[in-house]
Formats: C-alpha cells, sequence, structure tokens
C-alpha cells in the first residue's frame, strides 16, 4: 500500500477522487506543516473528472429547520503533503503548479495493479448536534422524532476509484445515522476519458452514472473538504443529495472547465423519485469555468445553468369507501357520522417546466506565512427548482415559483492547526410568496437567513479536524400574532470530528 | 476559540444585522388542549385589555378598541377525555389578525389565525380551531378560553366558553378498563366466578366455546388493534351491567407486537364511574402468540378482585 504522487494515470483517480470538478476543494488542512514553503500542489485539480460525493439520506426538510443535505466532492488536487500511511509520495510530481493554501487534501491511498491504479480514500464524520426547537417527544402521528439533539453519524465514506490510462471506475458508499443506520451509494461513475496529463486533467471524458450533478459550486465541492458541516440552503433545495444519475461530458483545457450532462432530473435525495426516472431524461446542465493559480493564489469561477422539466404526480383510481366522523360527540355512531366517500378517476400526471442559474467564485489564498483563507461567493435563480426544502410544484400552486440563493463565505487557517470561518447564507424558495391574512392575500416573506461561525482544530497535512459551528437562522416558519409568518427559533450547534487522510 | 465564544461572535453578527430570536413553537404535549394547525405558547392564557380602553389610531384620536371575539361555536359544550378533532369556529371583530385559544389554567396556550370574512355577521372575520383534549383531563367544568389579537399585537377581552369534562371511563356498575400506550395487538381477559372468560369475542366456557354476548350481559366493547390492523384507540372496556359476585381475574394478553419491542399497559376497575382498582404492566414482544395463532394462552395476570354483593 503506497502513499505516493500519483503518476499520470492514477492522477487522474487522484483528481476524480479528490479534486473538485469544478471548483476549489474547501480549506483542507494544509498540506505540510511548513506554511510558507507549502508543498507543491501536484496539479491544478483535475476540475472536471471529479467526483463528488454524496449526501446523505434527505432529512426532513422540515420547514422547521432547514438542516442538511451535504454533498462532497473531490477536494482539489492530490496534494503532496500529508503524511501518509504507506508511501510518501516522491517530492514533486512532473510539472507540479506550486501549491498555495489550503485547498490541497489527501488523496487517498494508492495501490498500483499494472495497467491500473486502485485507490482508496475514507473519511468519518461523527458530531454531536444540538437544535434549539428539538423536544423529547414524538410528532402526534408517531412517525417522526422530535428530538434533534443528539450524536450522529453524519458521513461515514468509502471512495474507491480505479483508474486506467483510457477509463475510470469511482464508486462512493456511505453510511451514516441520520435517520437510523443507512448504508449506500453516494457516487458511481464509469468513465471513458483521453489520457490525463501530469496534472491529473483530461481534455474530455464521458461519464455514465451516479455522479454530481454540475451545477455552482456548493454542489460540486466534498463534504471532506468543506469545512462548515453541510452546503447552503439553496444548493441543498435545488440539488438534494447532489447525485443524480444520468451521462456527462466535461473536460480541462488549459484554465478552462467545461462540464454537461444529461440527468434523470432526480437527485439522490428527492423524497419519493430521488435516485428513480418518473419521466424521461430532460434536464440538461452543465458549469463553464476558469482555474487560474499563481503561486500564492487560486481562483475558480463559473457560470452555470439547467433545464429540464418536474413532475407532479396524479392520482390512482380510487374506490368508494364508507367515512365515519363522529359529528354528533356522542360516541356512538349515529347515520349522520356516516359518508360516503366516493371514489375517483384516475388523474393524470403532468410535466412542468424548470430551470435554473447561477454563478461562482472562489479564492484559495496564501495570505501570510501561516494563514491562508479561501473565500466564496456564489449565488442561484431558480424556477420550479426546489426539490429537497419547500417543494415547488407548480401544478399545485397554480403558479411558478421562483427561488433565489446567495451564499458567501469564508475560512481561515492559522498555523495550519486552528481553523475559523464565517458563512452568510441566504434562500428565498418563493420570492413571489404570499398567505391568506383575514381573507385578504399578502405578500408574506419566506426566505431563509443563516449566520454560521466556526471555529475548530486540525491534525497537520489531513482532512483530520474538530469543529464547532453554530447557526442563527432566521426564517419564516412560525405563525406571527399578526397572521404573518415569523422567526422560528430554530438555531443550532455543532459539533464534528472528521477523520480522513 | 470555544463554541460558547464562537456562538456569541454569530450573535453578536445577527445582532448587528437587525435580527433577533424567533418564537418557540413546542409541540403542546404538555398542554391539556391541543389545537391542529396552530402555535403553541407555553404559559399562562394572556390578559385580555379592558374592551373600553383602546388606543389611538395612527391618523387620529379616535381610540380603536381591542379585537375582540364576538361569537364562539360548539357542536356541544361537553367534552371527553382524549376526545380528538372537536370543532370551534367562531367571529371576531374585523381588526383582529389571529385568536388566542386555551384552557383555563393549562400550561400554555395556541394561536390560530383568523378566516376569510364572517358571512352571518359581516364586517367581522371567522375562524376556527380543531381540538384535541388530553386523556388525562380532569373531569368536571373547565373554561375554555378565546382572544382576538390584532396586527399590533393587542390582545382582547377573554372570552370564556363553559365546557364539562366527561370521564372517558363508563359509568356501568362494574367496569374494567384495559389501555396500553403502543400499536400493538393487546387484548382484555376477564374470567368470571363462573369460570368462564369473557373476551372480545363473547364468552369463553371452560370447552374453549364461545358464546356471543347478549344485549344487557357483560361484554367487550371492541378488540383494538385486532391483527394489527391499528385503528389507534388502545383501549378495551368490559361492562358489566349486572355483575355477579365473586372472585374476578383479569388478564393482558398481548396477542401480537406488530412489530413493537414491548408496551406498557394499565388496568383500571371502574364502579360506577369511580376507579376502584388499579395494576399497570408491561408485555413483551417475546410474549406474543405464533402468528396466526389464536389466544391459545390466556396472557399473564394483571389484577384479582371480589364483588361482594
Amino acid at each position: 500500500m503506497t502513499k505516493r504522487r500519483h503518476p499520470p494515470v492514477a492522477r487522474g483517480i487522484g483528481a476524480a477522487l479528490l479534486a473538485s470538478s469544478v471548483g476549489l476543494a474547501q480549506p483542507a488542512p494544509a498540506p505540510t506543516p511548513a506554511p510558507v514553503t507549502a508543498p507543491p500542489m501536484p496539479g491544478p485539480a483535475a476540475p472536471v473528472e471529479a467526483p463528488a460525493t454524496p449526501a446523505e439520506p434527505a432529512a426532513p426538510p422540515t420547514p422547521v429547520a432547514p438542516v442538511a443535505t451535504p454533498a462532497e466532492a473531490p477536494p482539489a488536487a492530490p496534494t503532496a503533503a500529508a503524511p501518509a500511511p504507506v508511501t510518501v509520495p516522491p517530492p514533486s510530481a512532473p510539472a507540479a503548479p506550486p501549491a498555495t493554501t489550503n485547498t490541497e487534501s489527501s488523496s487517498g491511498f494508492t495501490f498500483p495493479l499494472g495497467a491500473f491504479t486502485l485507490r482508496v480514500l475514507p473519511y468519518l464524520q461523527a458530531q454531536y448536534e444540538s437544535h434549539q426547537e428539538s423536544e423529547d417527544q414524538l410528532s402526534s402521528d408517531g412517525a417522526h422524532l422530535l428530538n434533534r439533539d443528539r450524536f450522529v453519524l453524519r458521513r461515514g465514506r468509502l471512495v474507491v476509484g480505479v483508474d486506467h490510462r483510457w477509463a475510470q471506475l469511482l464508486l462512493e458508499l456511505d453510511v451514516n445515522t441520520q435517520q437510523g443506520v443507512a448504508v449506500g451509494a453516494r457516487q458511481a461513475e464509469a468513465t471513458l476519458r483521453l489520457p490525463v496529463d501530469d496534472h491529473g486533467r483530461t481534455p474530455a471524458s464521458l461519464t455514465f452514472g451516479l455522479f454530481r450533478t454540475p451545477f455552482g459550486h456548493e454542489v460540486l465541492r466534498s463534504a471532506r473538504d468543506r469545512v462548515f458541516a453541510e452546503n447552503a440552503l439553496f444548493a441543498q433545495a435545488f440539488f438534494p443529495g447532489e447525485s443524480d444519475v444520468g451521462a456527462r461530458v466535461q473536460g480541462a483545457l488549459g484554465w478552462f472547465r467545461y462540464a454537461v450532462a444529461v440527468v434523470n432530473g432526480h437527485p439522490l435525495d428527492e423524497p419519493v423519485y430521488g435516485g428513480r426516472a418518473p419521466t424521461a431524461p430532460r434536464d440538461v446542465v452543465g458549469r463553464l469555468g476558469v482555474d487560474v493559480r499563481s503561486e500564492r493564489v487560486r481562483l475558480t469561477a463559473g457560470i452555470s445553468a439547467l433545464g429540464g422539466s418536474g413532475f407532479h404526480a396524479g392520482s390512482p383510481q380510487g374506490v368508494d369507501t364508507l367515512g365515519v366522523r363522529n359529528t354528533s360527540e356522542t360516541g356512538t355512531l349515529t347515520p349522520d357520522d356516516l359518508a360516503l366517500i366516493q371514489g375517483r378517476a384516475a388523474v393524470r400526471s403532468q410535466n412542468f417546466a424548470r430551470f435554473a442559474a447561477g454563478a461562482d467564485v472562489a479564492v484559495d489564498a496564501r495570505l501570510a506565512a501561516n494563514v491562508s483563507l479561501y473565500a466564496w461567493l456564489e449565488g442561484a435563480f431558480g424556477q420550479n427548482m426546489d426539490r429537497g426544502l419547500f417543494f415547488t410544484d407548480p401544478v399545485v400552486t397554480g403558479y411558478d415559483l421562483r427561488g433565489l440563493g446567495l451564499v458567501a463565505g469564508a475560512t481561515a487557517t492559522l498555523f495550519s492547526r486552528a481553523l475559523v470561518g464565517l458563512r452568510v447564507d441566504w434562500y428565498n424558495p418563493n420570492v413571489d410568496g404570499t398567505t391568506s391574512v383575514a381573507g385578504r392575500i399578502v405578500v408574506a416573506p419566506r426566505d431563509v437567513f443563516t449566520v454560521s461561525a466556526l471555529a475548530g482544530v486540525q491534525v497537520p497535512g489531513t482532512a483530520t479536524r474538530l469543529v464547532a459551528q453554530y447557526d442563527v437562522v432566521r426564517d419564516h416558519l412560525a405563525l406571527g400574532t399578526d397572521g404573518l409568518p415569523t422567526d422560528f427559533a430554530n438555531n443550532r450547534f455543532t459539533l464534528r470530528l472528521q477523520v480522513s487522510p | 476559540m470555544s463554541a460558547r465564544s464562537v456562538k456569541a461572535l454569530a450573535c453578536a453578527a445577527m445582532a448587528l444585522l437587525g435580527c433577533s430570536e424567533g418564537v418557540s413553537m413546542g409541540s403542546g404535549y404538555e398542554a391539556s388542549l391541543r389545537v391542529r394547525g396552530g402555535r403553541y405558547v407555553a404559559g399562562e392564557f394572556p390578559a385580555g385589555s379592558d374592551p373600553e380602553a383602546g388606543a389611538p389610531m395612527a391618523d387620529a384620536s379616535t381610540p380603536q378598541p381591542p379585537p375582540a371575539v364576538a361569537v364562539v361555536n360548539a357542536t356541544s359544550l361537553a367534552v371527553q377525555q382524549g376526545q380528538l378533532g372537536k370543532q370551534f369556529t367562531g367571529s371576531v371583530s374585523y381588526s383582529a389578525r389571529t385568536v388566542a385559544v386555551g384552557l383555563e389554567h393549562d400550561r400554555g396556550y395556541w394561536i390560530v389565525p383568523v378566516d376569510a370574512a364572517d358571512i352571518d355577521l359581516p364586517p367581522n372575520l371567522a375562524f376556527h380551531a380543531t381540538t384535541d383534549f388530553a386523556s388525562d383531563l380532569t373531569p368536571g367544568p373547565v373554561n375554555l378560553l378565546f382572544a382576538a389579537i390584532d396586527a399590533q399585537g393587542r390582545i382582547g377581552p377573554r372570552r370564556a366558553l363553559p365546557l364539562t369534562v366527561r370521564s372517558s371511563l363508563p359509568d356501568a356498575p362494574l367496569a374494567v378498563v384495559l389501555d396500553w400506550d403502543r400499536p400493538v395487538d393487546l387484548d382484555l381477559l376477564v374470567q368470571l366466578p363462573d369460570g368462564r372468560t369473557l373476551t372480545a369475542r363473547g364468552l369463553r366456557s371452560a370447552d374453549g366455546a364461545y358464546t356471543r354476548p347478549t344485549d344487557g350481559g357483560a361484554r367487550i366493547d371492541l378488540n383494538s388493534n385486532a391483527g394489527c390492523v391499528i385503528d389507534g384507540t388502545r383501549r378495551e372496556t368490559a361492562t358489566f351491567p349486572a355483575p355477579g359476585t365473586g372472585r374476578y381475574e383479569v388478564r393482558v394478553h398481548l396477542f401480537s407486537a406488530c412489530g413493537e419491542p414491548s408496551t406498557a399497559w394499565r388496568v383500571r376497575v371502574v364502579r360506577a364511574g369511580t376507579v376502584v382498582r388499579e395494576a399497570v404492566g408491561t408485555s413483551w414482544s417475546w410474549e406474543t402468540d405464533a402468528p396466526g395463532g389464536g389466544p391459545s394462552d390466556d396472557g399473564r395476570r394483571a389484577l384479582v378482585f371480589e364483588v361482594s354483593e
């Protein structure tokens, strides 16, 4: 078992495993302790072929507490440093661009197997979380836990890749206890590609399978590398679970990155149809971006778009049933308590159009000898796109629902050991939201505004870290005395331990 | 940096942004009244404003009276312990935006939005509340309070609806009530002084033959959750309109655990509406019969009592 700087072939999968296809990986532990002489970054993270890691079983997008669905995507390029279990990578890989900051992360363990290279990257996130709205009760139907203060295995991931000069296989498995013990695949990709260059990039590749939807920055970022506990809300809403099943073409040409995919349109953690295809694939999604590096700074930016169709399920054929309602409140059955509920003929299902557009930019910079900064900004607009939190269905509402999301954040790594970060996340699932107050339809805000602050420590040269995060959430999920939606007290605290090479 | 520091920083950031803490919305299980779709507020029902006081309007010196509840309607003023889905409707002032609903001296109350215009009492607005009452609500009189709230948060005068809470226990000369807490198929069996056993199917004699219950005779009202068809009742009641004297043995039989590991149960012997004996216990899934099997055994003994007259 060896951990080393990847040979050209292996580098491809390294990128796949760890490089964020489109963006920077999030501040991962700085390569080696030596801040200034930062170890060279093996290759400009193979932006394109990156896999991503998925998220979890959707959390009850409880309106109440917009929790999270994570995602993950391979981080940056295979990094040099990182004390590794077995092999120590040779000092430098061919033409390794100067490494800059904290986005580098380990590429896991590699095992040369003839013409193939097997690569394995495990990571585990376990945490304690406390929610302001938690209560030691069950919902009235007994089906849901109202307690949300708990220890939970958020993600236990094993990413396995098999890399060949012309092809690549990637499988990411997950175990978690979000809603009881669950095991499943978060990514499964079969890829044909042109040979990768010294930086692990390929000008073109064709992938079939389950992969991260190539949209924006948040969706493509690895949960392993993302220091904040979960994705921004709009990313959770538009792409629950991040991954979808389909076909993708992507590549890297110099600093230019592109990715286009046709997917089923039902991301993995979408309730009811997640990972399935009630309609023919109509969603076309893609991202065009740039990835530019200098000695101390790396800049990635891109624009994304999605066009496709959603699915409104019809109703199955019903049968006549006898309904009982104790209208007389006598406790005994009377004729008035009985009602014939007539069955109805099946109602057809309908498709509806949806689209999204977004832009993102991220900067990874080494500000000083012992300080590196990772900052990003992303915005997205979508129509009928919320598939994970508030569920937009224009067939139900009678009009198209427009959602808008923005996120800006920054994390700093200090002396390779300390982490601090701040993120501002705003999501409005329906900018035209209205409600009925006293019989009148009035405009009602629906947006959710979250400020997250974190602090933590990490083991230099690894993605192992202990991070405390507090989220102040301001939303409109409660009923105010004025009849309008008002803020629901649902702040939360998370203490997460992640262990990973 | 500690978690507390992080929290302080975050709160400071929020304060700078002019944000505030939100309202809490508990499940309201602690209260004896629950209102579906309403927002629960822990604490005493709010004191209403003086209906004569009023507040000056923004554009004039004419005081605008606080909102008031004009009418409250209900099918009946009686409510049973544990009753579900009891509807209350009413009419409130045009300026009202929400209505507070709660039982007097309860641990909390509920906020429900008003509906559209009340076509029977214009220009008032209508409201409705679908309520559930706790099973341990004390029998007897209790006031259900209503108060209208306007957009400024002013609370109008209370309006009380006098309700009578009826015990859910039967008032038969003798009754045995079995309650349990999980969705399992639990059966009540009562061995009578003459040796027969009263079951939901009827009277079972020593040779296993069943006799259907007769009008006016001892009977068990229903077989709750029979065959794991969950009805939510989780109660079986044996009533004895003319109880014979002698020794009665009450047994509890877990016919099927329906996937649950266990259930806690309570047996109460009731004479003319008053509980005279009580026993509690737990039945475990391993006590059940084989799937499809009938009550091949009579479960476990819960209690024994004597009727002397």
